[in-house]
């Protein structure tokens, strides 16, 4: 296993540039998840590490050497792809051996360590059967074997979960888990799932636009996202906005929206701006008979133990999380606080996380 | 810093592997066409025998002979016949087999056999079949009182094109039904199923899915086609040798029976250089006018990494 | 555009059994010919044989070079199929599956010797070919039928390449495999049904070649099915139809028997897999 290290990189495909000025560093035994929508730029990235795609500036290293210029088969990385890339005219056992034969292992040794990995992933019985002939789960797993039985420096994974239905893509993904941290791997993950990136990532790299617009734990993306475009993208249901006005009386600090008034705990009082963004969980909650932010319901999902509560608040939309027990239907006017330890704000201008000093 | 990636790193891996099939096409086909329009500037008149440089005079002695304009003008017919009707006539059986019906496995197998066989079986299976005494399709329509005397199919020099392009056709519609088919069964099932649940009639699923998936393969039948088409020569030679008179007479009969049979083989390498000619113009024209469609390797790049 | 009206069904039945009719027919028609004697033929072709013999099949394996033909063609066809094959697999692979710059026009060029007029340019050909030693020669022969055969074969082959994840290839790359040994182990066997097609294509161009083989086998013991066949048939001043007719069958069953075994492969292995 190895460290990976991404400095300044850069994608352009002519004058477009997909990925840039990315900066990460992966410790050996990491795993780093690059969440965002698509289009974001993640999966090129993934690429460049990988080497099937040219960077255009910047360096890629893995462990300490130099990788820019090394063919993806020099890199010692192996990789997942999301639609699996089988090679479906051979059997499970010469899928998994074929990298080891290619590069010339010796023959006992490929028996011994395809029947490790067909052990470890739960496909003894399934050795002798075609691709074709495997569940998705199974064929998702060979792949994943496919990586693991070459002992990789990294591994390096596109959405492998994505072609999974929602049930085995928990079990899998659980698994993963398991396997990778057994193996202590340092593991590149990409996926667009937010739910997927944070309970795998020991830390997320979110991208949007090209750009790594936060990198850090899951815990502290969730609960101090470092722009808007953050905190909307991670969490769900994702949190809501709210423009408001800052005013200022005797060193207590006051949000004002069209409909509401909220003052500021201390520790959020250190901040010039007059307009911002204020952003809140929709479980952040509290419902209140009177006072507080109030608005009409206009739709109402139940999710289980829980239930969404969609409001117009003046003009805005919000959404609240309640527990289901709450007898709420549409057409009904509610009245909700929010709780100010859980509160966002964000610059107007760049959206970005307005600091205060007791965050790091 | 390198610009090499993966994919672009194979272009020497990509141009080392076509490149003995260029080769091959260089030396079967460009090398005889520069050796031809060395051949039409002499006066050689059989293969080995002695010549003298003449410069164009083959040419203008071709542009003032009556039977090579005659044959251009037949020539030209023939392609439009065989080249364009069969492409398309080939385009509507495909639609028409295109859908499940009982037998179609056994339709898209052998529905290419007259293809498959020499130009000499179809000769004879037509030859026979068109005989004016005893011939099969004579006594039938005799028989129903369709006709008093004997249809001269390939004697009759108004009819015999017309049989020729019938028997042509015979022979490579079925080819090209089959790759239009295997097209055919290239789009997408969801486009057609998103379609008719958007309520979309028949003509109108075609006109929007089936004719712009087509489109590639249409262009690249359409040119091929058309050049095959101009290039016939055995089924004209076995069945009618250009007659009755010079009524089947197009440009590669009456070059090869000049070349072989009147012994001026400078003059029909001349002829033939013509029509090449014509036909590098015709290629140039089509490609041109449908240029959007000959992007034949179309993925990019960047199409490929997503 | 499944649903439509039984009236509508019934007669695109119809239509479908017609063009078979006129299609397949002829062969049945020339089969049954097959096992008449000359003489009745000629006299009138009805439905119903007064007699059936098998003469014009004694004539034609006994008497006529039948079966030398056919050995000749087939020597011809196999080398057509071994030298074309790997280059439109290798043709292919590098117009569809490898980037550079210039591989379209590549492709087009391939495709552009449809243009040249095959019967026109017979004197070159043979005159470059005699300086190569290749006339009188099979191999020159199949030479030929390759040049003829490869660049559509090229293009028959795309629909089958592009239906292959590029992913495949990426997996490999990273997997340290190699590109030509990725090309040997891992696109050419999944490729198999396209490789069918096309040696089938390859097969069929060689079978039914008749100018070249006119051209260049000089020798009658080298001739080829269709040149031999050619030459009893329409060399004499009467066509003896009974036996016309053996020869077209005798002609006509390697490939039926081709297509029996492999036939419903072909249109799979030119569509992109779609086909059960």
């Amino acid at each position: 296993m190895a460290s990976v290290a991404l400095k300044n990189l850069y994608k352009n495909f002519g004058q477009t540039t997909v990925v840039r000025n990315v900066n990460v560093e992966i410790d050996d035994g990491e795993f780093l998840v690059f969440v965002g929508p698509s289009g974001c730029g993640k999966t090129t990235t993934l690429r460049m590490v990988v080497g099937l795609e040219a960077i255009s500036e910047g360096e890629i290293y893995i462990g300490n050497n130099l990788v820019n210029d090394l063919p993806p088969g020099d890199r010692d990385v192996a990789m997942v792809f999301q639609n699996y890339a089988l090679y479906s005219h051979m059997t499970v056992s010469r899928n998994l051996g074929f990298a080891l034969k290619a590069r010339g292992v010796d023959e006992r040794e490929i028996i011994n360590r395809v029947q490790r990995v067909a052990k470890m992933l739960d496909l003894e019985e399934m050795l002798e059967r075609k691709p074709r002939q495997l569940s998705g789960g199974q064929r998702q797993r060979v792949a994943l074997g496919r990586a693991v039985v070459r002992s990789p420096k990294v591994f390096l994974m596109d959405e492998p979960l994505s072609n999974l239905d929602a049930l085995l893509r928990l079990q899998t993904r659980k698994e993963l888990i398991e396997l990778t941290s057994e193996l202590k791997s340092t593991v590149i993950y990409v996926t667009h799932d937010q739910v997927e990136a944070m309970t795998m990532g020991h830390r997320l790299a979110v991208m949007n636009k090209g750009e790594v617009v936060q990198l850090d734990t899951p815990e502290k993306v969730f609960n101090e996202p470092a722009n808007r475009f953050v905190a909307e993208f991670i969490g769900s249901p994702p949190m809501n906005f709210l423009d408001v006005e800052v005013s200022e009386k005797s060193h207590k600090k006051t949000i004002r929206a069209d409909s509401f008034e909220l003052e500021l705990p201390n520790s959020m009082s250190s901040f010039s701006d007059s307009k911002a963004i204020m952003g809140f969980r929709p479980h952040d909650i509290k419902l209140v008979s009177e006072g507080g932010l109030g608005g009409r319901v206009t739709v109402v999902e139940t999710l289980g133990a829980e239930k969404l509560i969609y409001l117009k608040v003046g003009n805005n939309s919000l959404s609240i999380l309640v527990p289901a027990t709450e007898k709420i239907s549409s057409g009904e006017h509610l009245h909700f606080e929010i709780n100010k330890d859980h509160l966002h704000l964000f610059n107007r201008d760049d959206e970005k996380r307005i600091l205060f000093p007791t965050e790091s | 810093m390198t610009k090499q990636d993966f994919r672009s790193r194979d272009a020497r891996l990509g141009f080392l592997l076509i490149l003995p099939a260029v080769i091959l096409v260089i030396l079967v086909v460009i090398l005889p066409i520069i050796s031809g329009i060395q051949i039409s500037f002499t006066s050689q008149r059989v293969v080995g025998s002695e010549y003298e440089l003449i410069g164009l005079k083959n040419y203008f002695e071709l542009f003032e002979d009556k039977q090579f304009i005659a044959s251009l003008g037949k020539s030209a017919i023939w392609v439009l016949a065989n080249g364009f009707f069969q492409t398309l006539a080939a385009l509507l059986i495909a639609l028409l087999l295109n859908q499940p019906f009982r037998g179609q496995n056994f339709v898209r197998t052998w529905i290419i056999l007259p293809w498959a066989v020499p130009a000499a079986v179809t000769a004879i299976l037509w030859r026979w079949m068109f005989d004016a005494s005893a011939g099969i399709v004579n006594t039938t329509i005799k028989s129903m009182d369709l006709v008093q005397k004997p249809v001269l199919f390939l004697a009759n020099p108004d009819i015999a094109g017309v049989s020729l392009t019938f028997v042509n056709s015979w022979r490579y519609i079925p080819f090209l039904t089959i790759i239009f088919l295997a097209s055919l069964a290239s789009v997408p099932e969801e486009e057609y199923e998103a379609a008719q649940v958007d309520g979309a009639s028949a003509w109108l699923q075609f006109k929007t899915i089936t004719f712009p998936n087509l489109m590639p393969t249409l262009t690249v039948l359409g040119l091929v086609g058309t050049l095959w088409a101009s290039n016939v020569f055995d089924i004209i030679w076995m069945m009618t040798r250009g007659g009755p008179g010079d009524a089947t007479t197009t440009v590669p009969v009456l070059m090869y029976d000049m070349a072989f049979y009147g012994y001026n083989i400078s003059k029909a390498t001349a002829g033939a250089i013509i029509f090449l000619f014509l036909l590098i113009i015709f290629a140039f024209l089509f490609i041109f006018a449908n240029r959007k469609q000959f992007v034949i390797a179309s993925e990019t790049f960047q199409d490929l990494s997503k | 555009m499944k649903s439509q009206s039984s009236v509508f069904s019934i007669l695109r039945i119809f239509v479908i059994v017609l063009i078979m009719f006129i299609l397949l027919a002829p062969f049945l028609w020339i089969l049954l010919a097959s096992f008449r004697p000359n003489m009745e033929l000629v006299r009138n072709q009805s439905l119903i044989p007064n007699t059936l013999t098998i003469e014009n099949y004694v004539s034609l394996f006994g008497k006529s070079g039948y079966w030398q033909w056919i050995i000749n063609s087939f020597i011809v066809a196999t080398y057509t199929v071994l030298i074309s094959l790997p280059l439109i697999v290798a043709g292919a692979y590098s117009v569809y599956r490898t980037h550079y710059w210039g591989r379209n026009a590549l492709s087009l060029f391939l495709l552009s010797v449809y243009i040249f007029p095959t019967a026109l340019l017979v004197v070159p050909i043979f005159r470059i070919f005699n300086s190569l030693s290749l006339v009188d020669s099979h191999l020159g022969c199949a030479l030929l039928n390759t040049a003829f055969a490869v660049p559509f074969g090229i293009w028959l082959l795309q629909a089958f390449l592009k239906s292959l994840p590029p992913e495949l290839e990426e997996a490999a790359a990273v997997d340290g495999i190699g590109r030509m040994r990725t090309l040997f182990q891992i696109i050419i066997p999944q490729a198999a049904p396209g490789i069918i097609a096309i040696a089938m294509f390859a097969f069929i161009v060689s079978w039914t070649e008749y100018l070249f083989a006119m051209t260049l086998l000089l020798s009658n013991d080298l001739h080829t099915l269709p040149i031999g066949l050619t030459g009893i048939v329409f060399g004499q001043y009467r066509v003896n139809w009974g036996f016309a007719a053996a020869g077209a069958v005798g002609s006509a069953i390697p490939v039926f028997l081709l297509f029996l075994i492999v036939g419903r492969w072909f249109i799979r292995g030119i569509s992109a897999g779609a086909i059960k």
